[in-house]
């Protein structure tokens, strides 16, 4: 997928070899599922820590940093996107991604105490991170939020108001707050971001089920929480623009999903050889073989535009659509596969041999749905585009 | 499989200083829309078309099936009347016969040789009920009455034919830009006798679907931009319709899936152009997202532009009509995606 975003061929490849055989070594065995992250049980969350940790040590996270926080010389977003891509084909555990966007927006925006004191917590896995963004009258319209924070004479701040969908909530030691400090201004200018110790009296912190029967996300209550005034990222006010903070290795990692949907139809190959009709094997039923081919080439439609995506990230020629068409182009399909697969499986008898790639499948069908909406749901990444690609008056 | 690597990769800003000059050009010689003769007029711009190169776009050592993809595609745009994937496609295949044969009558009476694939859906028990004819050809866009031919026949050669000596049928078409026909050839056809008839036939077959695509791409490109233009100016409530989400969001949706159709042409005639060993694959997953995906869009499009789209003088459906016929050409919906089940070996 990145050949040929780093220099040379034989180092991209002697790089991605060593990624392999360090998550060959290192990785943590069992099934781990997008949408079922939060760990279950203490010795499950020490295992996840470790693995975070030991990406860490090993150069494999972190590696863009500056050097004085671990950084390794030479190291770029191209060899960011080798190691995510080759975690995802892996099945390993995925660097949780407001976790790097933390340590991005404090390495860019923090002060020397705040990066002196979190980023080594960061690479030790000792604190994970969420993000107390949305609320639950906001959603992509951001900049409307309402929980307040009031500066109180001593400097500090009282912040009250309510979070929702704080991914990882429930065992994050630190959250990344989004909260108006001005209401007098419009609403982008009055936001302030504050780094926040999710242990502090004031916070209560409550999972909500999700259709997947898991609990990913959260709802956050903030009530009388005092944020000391040097726990500020960024200047008063200034939020908006550090929240808005692109990450080159974030957008580089839209190659993972091309990684991800080479997975997915695999598995629906698969499936369709764990499928049995009257007559044989789905995969020999030659409508079944037609719809695995219609499949492939959206799969490869998707993985063209994700290529292109992190070709332009790499030249430094990427525009604002690029990353919004891909996700878009992403997770839709990411639906469509699952419901094929869905359909797939329902048309006839299971093999006993196919009950791993169906609970696969089955995990992937209910997650599929959270793709679409998270992150910016399909419907605004459509608005947007449609003032980006074609000039539309905007619809909001 | 390996046809003939070039150095001649042409890089994005040559491609993209060839359409602008490929479009100035067709933009003044076909500015109107399809009439009564457009069909037939083809011949008449066809020197000056020639003088410009677009036929020679995809011979060795300069040209590139990259290259005759752009010039296709804006052939399709301006609903190119004559058999611009039939004479790329044999050009390409005549340029690279390794001991040079040559096309019988080419050349002559200024009839460009036409590249034509035998009907594979005609048998052998066929052809015998009918002892005049020796072999049928599948339906392709018309040449000259004298245009001759190389064929890419069943048992996997190449072999000249003429179109003089042919029964000529007109096919039932939707497209009214194009004269569809399907030859019955009523002489041997002559064998071509080379090593490396087997390799161009196909990749004949392979550059020809890689044009159609193009050229469909072409159909899709002009349609989306013509809608999305529309939508800028036509108002309703007030309100432009662009602005209207039911409206926008189709298009956005058609934008990406067309955005996909174009990396994935110009992936896969990168990959044919540098002879890489999967591109029968790549063509076959091209060609398969194209036929399911080109005339729902421009379908779509005509929905979208409301009942000025469905007006004759608006012309989308000259469009519709020409990529519904491309999907034809190719076999209908299904016939790619069995030959990519089958080049995949799932």
């Amino acid at each position: 997928m990145v050949d040929r975003l780093a220099g040379s061929a034989a180092t991209e490849d002697e790089f991605r070899s060593h990624v392999r055989d360090f998550i060959n070594r290192k990785a943590p065995a069992g099934s781990w599922y997008d949408g079922i992250r939060v760990p279950r049980d203490a010795q499950t969350e020490r295992t996840v820590r470790d693995w975070y940790a030991e990406l860490f040590s090993a150069g494999m996270m972190g590696g863009s940093w500056p050097a004085e926080y671990g950084g390794v010389e030479g190291h770029s977003p191209h060899h960011d996107a080798v190691v995510m891509e080759e975690i995802v084909r892996a099945r390993a555990p995925r660097p949780i991604d407001q976790v790097l966007l933390a340590a991005h927006l404090i390495i860019e925006f923090g002060s020397d105490r705040q990066r002196t004191r979190y980023l080594p917590r960061i690479r030790s896995a000792q604190d994970i991170w969420c993000q107390l963004f949305s609320e639950p009258g906001v959603g992509s319209d951001l900049a409307r939020l309402s929980t307040k924070a009031v500066q109180l004479p001593d400097g500090s701040f009282r912040v009250d108001g309510q979070k929702v969908w704080t991914t990882d909530g429930q065992w994050s030691q630190m959250g990344v707050l989004l909260a108006r400090t001005d209401s007098d201004v419009r609403p982008h200018a009055g936001l302030t971001v504050f780094l926040v110790d999710m242990a502090s009296p004031g916070i209560d912190v409550r999972p909500i089920r999700e259709m997947t029967g898991s609990d990913e996300f959260c709802e956050v209550y903030l009530d009388g929480l005092i944020v000391p005034a040097d726990q500020i990222l960024g200047e008063v006010n200034k939020g908006w623009a550090v929240v808005n903070t692109g990450l080159a290795s974030e957008r580089a990692y839209v190659g993972a999903n091309t990684v991800m949907l080479e997975l997915l139809f695999d598995d629906l190959v698969e499936l369709a050889r764990q499928v049995e009709y009257p007559a044989g094997l789905a995969i020999d039923d030659p409508v079944v073989r037609e719809a695995l081919a219609d499949h492939h080439a959206r799969v490869a439609g998707v993985e063209s535009i994700a290529r292109r995506a992190v070709d332009r990230v790499a030249n430094g020629t990427d525009v604002p659509a690029d990353a919004l068409v891909a996700k878009l182009a992403y997770t839709e399909l990411n639906v469509a596969l699952c419901l094929y697969a869905m359909e797939l499986a329902a048309s006839g008898r299971l093999r006993p041999e196919g009950a791993e790639v169906y609970a696969r499948w089955q995990q992937a069908f209910l997650w599929s749905r959270a793709l679409t909406i998270s992150g910016g749901s399909s419907e605004i990444v459509r608005n947007v585009l449609a003032t980006q690609l074609f000039g539309f008056a905007r619809s909001w | 499989m390996t046809n003939i690597v070039t150095d001649s990769t042409p890089t994005a800003g040559e491609i993209a200083m060839l359409r602008e000059s490929v479009r100035d050009s067709l933009q003044s010689l076909y500015p109107g829309q399809p009439d009564e003769q457009w069909q037939k007029s083809w011949p008449t711009h066809w020197d000056a078309l020639t003088e410009q190169g677009l036929w020679s776009t995809i011979e060795p050592v300069d040209g590139s099936v990259a290259t005759a993809a752009a010039v296709v595609e804006e052939l399709g745009r301006v609903l190119y009347p004559g058999p611009s994937c039939e004479v790329l496609a044999a050009t390409y295949v005549l340029s690279r016969l390794a001991d040079g044969a040559e096309v019988p009558g080419a050349g002559q009476g200024g009839a460009p040789a036409l590249f034509a694939t035998e009907d594979t859906t005609t048998n052998t028990a066929q052809i015998a009920a009918a002892p005049s004819i020796t072999a049928r050809l599948d339906p392709m866009v018309s040449g000259l009455p004298e245009t001759p031919l190389i064929v890419a026949t069943n048992d996997g050669g190449l072999a000249f034919a003429s179109a003089a000596r042919a029964n000529v049928r007109e096919t039932p078409s939707l497209d009214v830009s194009r004269h569809v026909v399907e030859l019955e050839l009523l002489d041997e056809p002559q064998t071509v006798e080379s090593a490396s008839a087997a390799r161009l036939s196909v990749e004949g077959r392979l550059v020809k679907t890689l044009l159609y695509c193009a050229d469909t791409l072409g159909c899709v490109d002009r349609v989306l931009e013509r809608t999305a233009e529309y939508a800028t100016q036509r108002t309703t409530f007030g309100k432009t319709i662009g602005t209207y989400q039911a409206v926008a969001h189709r298009l956005v949706d058609h934008a990406v899936t067309a955005q996909q159709m174009r990396l994935l042409l110009d992936g896969a005639t990168a990959a044919f152009d540098h002879g890489a060993p999967d591109m029968a694959r790549q063509v076959a997953t091209v060609e398969t997202f194209f036929s399911r995906r080109s005339s729902e869009i421009i379908s779509d499009c005509v929905q979208l532009a409301g009942a000025i789209g469905f007006t004759w003088e608006f012309g989308h459906h000259f469009y519709l009509r020409r990529v519904v016929q491309n999907t034809s050409l190719a076999g209908g919906r299904g016939r790619p995606a069995q030959r990519l089940a089958q080049e995949a070996q799932w």
